[in-house]
């Protein structure tokens, strides 16, 4: 075809086809076709096995992905997106499958380490949800046996660390990319240690820490370039649905290796309490508003930071399960560790609200997260109090018993 | 060995709950308890003006109360004690913010349900008859207000925070002793009238009447048979005589007003509040509590009156709109199927064309997708059908009336065949 133009318009009418055709609702359970998000599996019928099963056919893709600039970029990664998803009873065999993975995951790899079209929203978006949705239909122990998978999980955690680092820009997409780490997470007891690659599930537990170090502390940073930015940044935390996408995919990568990632919370969470306990004492019973700007903005960033935590430590202590198989490891002094700051937090905050008579107020959205953590403690530690507590009457009141001695010790210490 | 294997979880359970309040540091359950309630009774009170703060906080108290056991430790705590003792807007100015006034429902309805769960009179130290003081001085109050008084710009906001919080009040009355003393405390105050008054003198204001509507709705729930007199007792009656006295207040003023109606906001005007008026009139005909009997023995006209404002209502409203407003066509049919349920009398003896009209309706509802509606229908047409059928033949007033639409019977087998 001699005109470039008119090459561009067919390529992109021919993108669109066939992402309709794959988006058919084969089996007629999709009630809404308006909605593509969180595809399921797609159904195709197998006399299509031969076209879909042909590693070139995805190769054709990423090559149309890597070539052209959006919408046909975009469009063609949806394409891919839809093919990730093609039932596994499609395939002759496991080691085609196996082949069509090997394939997806290179085509994956490459776009990784090159960042190819990764400038460009609309490429990046679907990126990420191709990556989101990587785990969904294939099995870990598949994943692990694809050639070059730890160094695709590296290329990965990579992308996600720089994704989260720049939430400006993606904060739609990255909980796409936190899917894909708890999703690994939860599929790594079903998985043999000496399958796969070498040191696989090491290197898993090496990447998902990262990306819980990345994310905690991206965020809490992204109090202060909110802040300085003056408005033209939108506050993530104001993007209550994208806030709510993280929160729900955060217990399950933070409790992975709870006490590290506790560890790094803690870090974050003394400095910031004593820092505002400080404020507050400067501020008495005053207005924060009718402070120094100075002062303002110590305290505003602060109790933004604060807020983030106080999400954060609401959403991991909210993932206490009474009833999975590692209860009794311990975790649970975690959840106090955690849980003791957020009530610490809690009564700074009412301190100053009830001994400035309601002129002290925090900030709203401080006051919206303690109320989050609340209800996510409220959730996982007191349906039982009364069933437990029954029995433990002792164990608290000689606790308050000892605590009483040592009041009357230290007051007697006074005299 | 299945025993053992749940004794050792729940000792394990136990263990780890031990565990989390050791290490918490903030004393023991009660204690953090109070921390978590006081943070709520601050929120509320330091908060007033952020409706999503104290949204969040009122959902957080809710799921508070409504667990069993977590339930049972509010009620040992101060600042309950304190909340049920001063719910009004005098401590507690959120309850004064016009944009919070749903939030008067929920608020009143935590409160009464905790100081309505067992032990809770005697751990708060409070009967239900003195929790109710405030709020009954305020309708003393209003009850006292003359009918230019009542009618003024100033009494409107009192006027449906009272309503709210009775409401929520009354929402949470679970059990037939909490219901009966709360009536007794309604009626003997000689409130019952008051309803009617409001809704003769505020009928144009649909924020008004919308407080109101659903008070009185929930006034005539009679969920888990809460609504149980002693045989002896007229209440049942007298809670009837007052429903329908707000009804036909209402009605009548709605229907006289019909010309001057702006077309593009009539579900708000009209049509919301006629579907609440018919929803108060549904949990009353089917509440089971009232012998309606009684009416036309002693020829007192309340139940007609409210059968026939209620009829007029409904048929003030085109087939296409009832249809067109979901909420709207679940109360409209199941007025219907309730008048052809208990009421067919009335129903027969209707003129002919307003009982094609309410055949048609009930045609035009059978086929609807929405199950509860077509269901509804049915059951309408199948109350009408066994009538006609196990009267067949008699000689009874009804009966003739039966004889005058018999192409009713032509149209329903018409749809019978479309059906099948």
């Amino acid at each position: 075809m001699a005109d470039p133009r008119q090459e561009a318009i067919l390529g992109e009418q021919a993108l669109s086809l066939s992402l309709k055709c794959l988006n058919f609702d084969f089996i007629g359970t999709n009630p809404d076709e308006a909605t593509t998000e969180d595809v399921g599996t797609i159904q195709v019928p197998t006399t299509w096995r031969n076209v879909i099963q042909e590693p070139s056919t995805i190769d054709l893709f990423f090559h149309f992905y890597t070539t052209t600039e959006p919408p046909q970029s975009a469009l063609a990664m949806e394409n891919i997106i839809l093919l990730s998803s093609v039932r596994r009873s499609l395939f002759a065999t496991d080691k085609e499958r196996g082949v069509f993975l090997g394939h997806l995951l290179e085509g994956i790899r490459g776009i990784l380490s090159k960042e190819t079209g990764m400038q460009h929203q609309d490429n990046y978006h679907q990126f990420c949800r191709l990556l989101g949705r990587i785990k969904a239909n294939y099995q870990l122990g598949e994943l692990v046996q694809v050639e070059g998978y730890v160094e695709w999980l590296e290329l990965a955690c990579n992308f996600t660390v720089q994704s989260v680092r720049n939430w400006q820009y993606c904060t739609n997409s990255i909980h796409y990319l936190l899917a894909l780490w708890t999703r690994l997470v939860a599929a790594v007891p079903y998985v043999r240690t000496d399958s796969g690659a070498r040191g696989h599930v090491q290197a898993l537990e090496k990447q998902i820490l990262t990306v819980c170090e990345q994310y905690i502390s991206s965020m809490i940073t992204s109090v202060e370039l909110v802040f300085d930015s003056d408005g033209s940044l939108d506050d993530p935390l104001d993007d209550d649905g994208s806030l709510k996408e993280q929160l729900d995919r955060l217990p399950t990568l933070c409790r992975f290796q709870y006490a590290t990632v506790a560890n790094l919370i803690f870090v974050q969470f003394d400095p910031l309490l004593t820092q505002y306990r400080e404020l507050l004492t400067h501020l008495g019973s005053m207005r924060t508003e009718d402070s120094s700007s100075d002062t303002q903005k110590r305290v505003s960033i602060t109790e933004g930071k604060l807020t983030w935590l106080m999400y954060i430590v609401g959403c991991i202590v909210g993932g206490h399960s009474w009833s999975s198989g590692n209860l009794g490891e311990g975790d649970e002094t975690i959840d106090a560790n955690l849980s003791r700051r957020a009530f610490q937090l809690i009564q700074y905050v009412d301190y100053r609200l009830t001994t400035s008579n309601g002129i002290g107020r925090a900030s709203s959205k401080l006051e919206q997260a303690i109320l989050y953590y609340c209800q996510s403690f409220r959730r996982v530690y007191m349906f039982m109090w009364d069933q437990v507590s029954c029995t433990d009457v002792f164990f608290f009141s000689s606790g308050c018993f000892v605590q009483r001695i040592i009041t009357c010790i230290i007051s007697l210490s006074v005299f | 060995m299945i025993t053992a294997q749940l004794e050792s979880a729940s000792s394990i359970k136990q263990k780890v709950y031990q565990n989390m309040f050791q290490h918490l540091g903030m004393g023991d359950h009660a204690n953090v308890a109070n921390l978590i309630l006081t943070k709520i009774g601050n929120n509320l009170k330091f908060w007033p003006d952020e409706n999503e703060i104290i949204s969040a906080t009122l959902e957080l108290f809710l799921d508070l109360a409504t667990g069993y056991s977590s339930s049972k430790l509010l009620i040992s705590l101060d600042t309950v004690k304190f909340l049920v003792r001063h719910h009004t807007e005098e401590y507690f100015s959120f309850l004064a913010v016009p944009f919070n006034a749903k939030h008067r429902t929920t608020f009143h309805a935590i409160i009464t349900r905790l100081l309505l769960s067992p032990s809770g009179e005697e751990k708060l130290e409070l009967t239900l008859e003195q929790f109710l003081e405030p709020t009954m001085a305020t309708l003393i109050q209003l009850g006292k207000l003359s009918p230019s008084e009542l009618r003024n710009e100033a009494i409107r906001r009192p006027l449906i925070g009272i309503l709210r919080d009775l409401r929520g009040i009354v929402s949470s009355l679970h059990n037939r002793k909490a219901y009966c003393e709360m009536f007794d405390i309604i009626h003997s105050g000689r409130h019952l009238q008051f309803f009617a008054k409001v809704a003769d003198l505020w009928y144009d204001q649909s924020d008004v009447i919308v407080s109101l509507l659903r008070f009185m709705t929930e006034f005539t729930q009679n969920k888990a048979n809460r609504v149980n007199f002693d045989h002896s007792s007229a209440n049942g009656i007298l809670l009837f005589r007052c429903t329908s006295d707000v009804v036909c207040a209402y009605g009548r003023r709605l229907l006289f007003s019909q010309a001057n109606v702006n077309v593009s906001d009539i579900y708000k005007q009209r049509y919301k509040c006629i579907s609440l008026a018919l929803n108060v009139m549904n949990s009353t005909l089917g509440g089971g509590y009232v012998c309606f009997g009684v009416f036309s023995l002693y020829n007192d006209p309340v139940l007609d009156s409210a059968l026939d404002v209620s009829l007029q209502m409904i048929l003030s409203i085109p087939l296409e709109d009832v249809i067109a407003y979901p909420k709207l066509s679940k109360s409209y049919f199941s007025f219907v199927e309730l008048l052809f349920r208990n009421h067919l009398s009335n129903v027969l003896s209707l003129d002919n064309s307003i009982l094609l009209r309410l055949m048609n309706a009930v045609h035009e509802g059978l086929q609807s997708n929405e199950a509860t509606l077509s269901s509804l229908c049915g059951n309408a047409i199948d109350h009408f059908a066994t009538f006609a059928f196990e009267n067949a033949g008699k000689d009874k007033p009804d009966v003739q009336n039966l004889g005058k639409v018999r192409e009713i019977f032509d149209l329903l087998i018409n749809v019978l065949l479309r059906l099948f």
